[in-house]
């Protein structure tokens, strides 16, 4: 006769969050099963020393900090309303990370630490959409500063054919009254990576698995 | 601070008042701040992420008709700013930019600043990070928040089955993790 354990009811017995009866029918159990006895004293240590370590501390005086901040950082949005426009979302959002990816993986793949992530990485620009590669890189410049990329990405990939002459880059340029690189260049990073839509990390994060990248 | 009710304040909210949303900001900072300090293991990451949850309540607030209570739904909204860092967090250490552009960062980022922030994060947020993350989600629910699994189940959008057995095995990881530091220090 298989018996059954009652392993995952011992967090909540330990910590007296069971109801009565399941108590009861831990208590019974643990009577006659020396494996869930052996656990239950592992689990109870482990929570011993859960409740010995406290969680790190917090800066003096930060609590106060907060709300000024929030506020900055809600004028900071509210003052760059092109954010909002549906061709910058749509188009030079993702076109501009994709730039990015692409100036980073073709320009100064130099720098790359090791060699087998480039190649996952070429491989993952090739087969991402343009929203993908702006959740790339929305996870991946945000504690930069756009600006700093501003010259690979003008110097560099701009002027890679494949992308001056792709359809979504005359569309943008087409339509948008000054060019869309140069409103994109004035903003930081933090900015404009707040404004993307967050649903697609997982795909990519998905894509990368697939990839064995991760 | 005013002990005007959570409704009262959203309704000051909706109708146009800043200062109901700067009260709303300075009743809850405090728990949001520790849900998003559990989940992602620093400070710094944990002050962005409140930050970002309370800008996302004032562009969402006006949409709260209070279905649920006002914090079950900004905790959502945490859990969710929070998972969102995770994964971004781990899609970039994937591609490692920090490094490539290590020219340029600042020296804070020298291996040994890097070292001593490791050592000031706690040995709980260094174990809770090691965990995948629905464990990780789970034991942060159920152990600092005292949630029920039905509500956990609802927050992750989840069924309750399952819950238990995160639970546990987080635990034990934790448990695990702990007692190695303490035996390799
Ligand atoms: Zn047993």
């Amino acid at each position: 006769m298989r018996i059954e354990h009652v392993s995952f009811l011992l967090p909540d017995f330990i910590r007296g969050s069971l109801g009565r009866d399941d108590t009861a029918r831990v208590e019974t159990h643990l009577r006659v099963c020396t494996v869930c006895r052996s656990e239950l004293e592992e689990l109870s240590n482990a929570f011993g020393s859960i409740a010995d370590h406290s969680t790190g501390d917090v800066p003096k005086g930060y609590f106060p900090s907060i709300l000024p901040r929030i506020r900055e950082r809600l004028d900071r949005r509210r003052s760059t309303p092109w954010i909002q426009h549906p061709l910058v979302s749509r188009i030079v959002l993702p076109l501009g990370a994709a730039i990015i990816v692409a100036a980073l993986v073709w320009q100064i793949p130099v720098y790359r630490p090791s060699a087998g992530n480039q190649y996952q990485l070429s491989a993952v620009v090739d087969s991402a959409t343009p929203e993908e590669m702006a959740e790339i890189m929305q996870a991946n410049v945000s504690n930069h500063d756009l600006n700093s990329f501003n010259n690979a990405i003008m110097s560099g990939v701009l002027a890679d054919e494949r992308f001056v002459n792709s359809e979504l880059v005359r569309e943008a340029l087409a339509s948008e009254p000054t060019s869309p690189f140069n409103v994109y260049a004035d903003v930081s990073s933090q900015q404009f990576l707040d404004d993307l839509h967050e649903s697609d990390v997982d795909d990519v994060l998905q894509k990368l698995g697939t990839m064995g990248a991760l | 601070m005013s002990d005007r009710s959570d409704e009262e304040l959203v309704r000051l909210f909706q109708h146009g008042s800043e200062s109901a949303f700067n009260e709303l900001v300075l009743r809850y900072q405090e728990k949001i701040y520790w849900v998003a300090r559990r989940f992602s293991k620093s400070h710094d990451n944990a002050d962005d992420i409140t930050q970002e949850v309370f800008c996302k309540m004032y562009e969402s607030l006006k949409d709260f008709r209070g279905d649920s209570s006002l914090y079950t739904w900004l905790y959502r909204i945490a859990v969710n700013v929070s998972l969102n860092f995770l994964r971004r967090q781990k899609v970039r250490e994937f591609l490692r930019i920090d490094e490539m552009f290590e020219i340029e960062s600042p020296e804070g980022e020298s291996p040994d600043v890097v070292f001593e922030k490791n050592e000031q994060q706690s040995l709980i947020e260094q174990a809770v990070a090691t965990l995948p993350e629905k464990q990780k989600t789970v034991f942060v629910m159920r152990y600092y928040e005292e949630m029920s699994y039905e509500e956990i189940a609802a927050i992750l959008k989840t069924s309750v089955g399952g819950l238990k057995a995160n639970y546990f095995h987080a635990t034990r990881k934790i448990g695990e993790y702990i007692r190695r530091a303490h035996r390799t220090r």
